[in-house]
């Protein structure tokens, strides 16, 4: 599982992967860097050739060391989904991760109660604090399991809470997941989930892109390549008033560049051509990244791309005589 | 247009000025204990909560400005100058003494006087709320009510300057409050049963209906068109009161009513 680190910022970051690209970020509040203390979103995410998990969460700043709640949610949510069996139906998996959730409160009663507050704080602070342990550490998610290996590809999404989800099809249209969160659902360590789970389960097959992404981001809209060039400049000079993550999944590579991609080493934004320079601020940001590739994994990895891109362009030219009007 | 919903924040704190009568009436019980003490308690608690709306993590961000007066003969500033929410929580907050008369004049002119000052600065912030809390009528400086009624008069965009009052007494309503959680509120429609009651409400701000919503999430009931002026002789109204004084909202968004935390 890669977890991105909370104590720091990270530029937009790209992940290569043989189905395409994993991208996220990661900016603290202006407060939070000022203060240099840790942001209370917090992304973890597990991918494999054909699989990916991923959580976002967003820590709610006046329950107990919110970011707590995020992390242990984060881990939480990413290990179950890495393993559950593929969901039949939205409501089915709403009640499957709601009961998933509730299972985490055990870990989550454990770290509340054995969290330690920083020795000297001034009394008034101590008991504020201490009313929200009784109170519980609380985060919102938007969290999601993409399949794309076996005969049926399939993607499943749960969230709870504001922050945003979103999935764009392969003609650039938002998909219909349903209403979004509101800002008084949320996971608490101590109780489980407080409001209803929302989820989306369908098939992957003409999806091209899922993001998840907390509202520290500011944005109305799914983000673009245009809002993220100019948040990634924005927040060099001026750093988001809220703690900002996404987590963005593309699922249409052009064919040139997946293999490129593939063939090549995970790209940090520092390096990638297509990231913004204003969003490059390395400060030992690099993650838990996966290992360099040894000779026969990555001949296994070509081959597997190979017939990955062979199964892709017989997909594709199957669709275009299916779409194609009769003459 | 007033409006009462920019939220606080650390760029746009909100100012909550404190006038506390600490005359020798406060000494009297209220409860079993001396108002004084019910007063200091309720106040500590209420920066207690101002501080957990200010929490991220075990850092308190300066969300609120704050500052006390106390006042009998004379006025004093308790905090020596306005103090962030996160330096009062460095501080504490100071514990209150009965001393000798009651001169509120006195005390709004000097809530009037650092408005003035603050006023320009505050222009893209929560709207400024005056916190006032007294047990008896003026009996020196004069009436009160002309420069409070200049105060309302104030504004920023975001709306005028609030007023609220805090009276510890029996002698305001006709029927006592059994239930602070229950209680609808001061209208203006409710007889008051003294005539400082009534000057206190025509100095009371109604509740905006932003405050209304953070007050529904810890679980009063305040109706629409309610005076910010909490009347009793309870340790639970002087409770309530303080409680107001802290219910400026810190988010954007109007959630529905619930006792959730926002993040």
């Amino acid at each position: 599982m890669i977890r991105v680190r909370q104590d720091t910022e990270t530029p937009l970051t790209t992940l290569a992967t043989p189905f395409g690209a994993l991208r996220y970020l990661y900016a603290r509040s202006g407060d939070s860097m000022e203060s240099d203390t840790v942001g209370q979103d917090y992304i973890a995410f597990r991918n494999d050739a054909a699989r990916v998990t991923f959580a976002v969460c967003d820590g709610v700043g006046q329950s107990f060391i919110g970011e707590l709640a995020a992390r242990i949610l984060g881990d939480g949510l990413v290990e179950w989904l890495w393993e559950a069996p593929r969901p039949p139906d939205a409501v089915t998996f709403a009640a499957q991760v709601r009961a998933a959730l509730n299972a985490l409160t055990d870990e989550g009663k454990r770290q509340v109660g054995a969290f330690q507050l920083p020795p000297h704080l001034p009394p008034l602070i101590v008991q504020a604090l201490e009313n929200q342990r009784e109170y519980g550490s609380e985060s919102m998610f938007v969290t999601g399991r993409i399949e794309l290996g076996g005969s049926e590809s399939w993607i499943a999404l749960a969230w709870l809470g504001d922050s945003p989800i979103a999935a764009i099809d392969i003609n650039g249209q938002l998909v219909d997941l349903g209403p979004q969160g509101h800002t008084s659902e949320r996971w608490n360590a101590l109780t489980g989930v407080k409001g209803q789970i929302h989820a989306w389960v369908g098939s992957a097959e003409n999806v091209a892109r899922v993001m998840g992404y907390s509202d520290g981001l500011g944005l109305s809209h799914p983000p673009t390549e245009d809002d993220l060039t100019r948040l990634g400049a924005l927040w060099q000079t001026t750093p988001p008033a809220d703690d900002a993550a996404l987590f963005d999944v593309r699922l249409a590579p052009q064919l040139e560049a997946a293999v490129a991609k593939v063939l090549a080493p995970p790209i940090r934004a520092a390096e990638a051509p297509s990231v913004p320079a204003a969003a490059v601020v390395e400060k030992g940001s690099v993650q838990s990244e996966p290992a360099p590739l040894e000779g026969w994994q990555r001949a296994a990895l070509v081959g597997l791309t190979s017939l990955a891109l062979t199964l892709f362009m017989v997909k594709w030219l199957v669709e275009q005589d299916h779409v194609q009007p009769d003459s | 247009m007033s409006s009462y919903t920019i939220p606080a924040t650390s760029k746009t704190p909100a100012l909550i000025l404190y006038l506390l009568d600490v005359s020798g009436s406060m000494g009297e019980d209220l409860g079993g204990r001396p108002k004084i003490e019910v007063v200091s308690d309720a106040l500590h608690q209420v920066a207690v909560r101002m501080v957990q709306r200010s929490t991220k993590g075990t850092t308190v961000a300066p969300r609120y400005r704050i500052a006390m007066f106390a006042y009998s003969s004379q006025v004093t500033d308790l905090l020596g100058g306005i103090k962030t929410v996160t330096e009062l929580a460095q501080m504490g907050v100071p514990r209150l003494q009965p001393m000798d008369a009651t001169d509120a004049a006195a005390a709004f002119r000097t809530a009037e006087d650092l408005l003035r000052r603050e006023l320009p600065r505050l222009q893209n912030c929560p709207a400024p709320l005056i916190c006032h809390m007294t047990d008896g009528e003026y009996n020196t400086g004069g009436d009160p009510e002309p420069v409070a009624r200049s105060i309302m008069q104030m504004s920023v965009p975001d709306g005028n300057v609030l007023i609220e009052n805090i009276f510890v007494t029996d002698k305001a309503l006709s029927q006592p409050i059994h239930d602070a959680k229950q209680w609808e509120g001061v209208t203006d429609e409710i007889p008051m049963a003294s005539q400082y009651a009534e000057t206190l409400r025509r100095m009371s701000s109604p509740v905006p209906s932003s405050y209304a919503s953070v007050m529904a999430e810890m679980g009063y009931r305040l109706a629409p068109g309610a005076r910010m002026l909490f009347p009793g002789d309870s340790p639970e109204i002087v409770e309530l009161g303080f409680a107001m004084s802290g219910a400026t909202p810190v988010t954007m968004a109007s959630p529905p009513p619930s006792s959730s935390p926002t993040p």
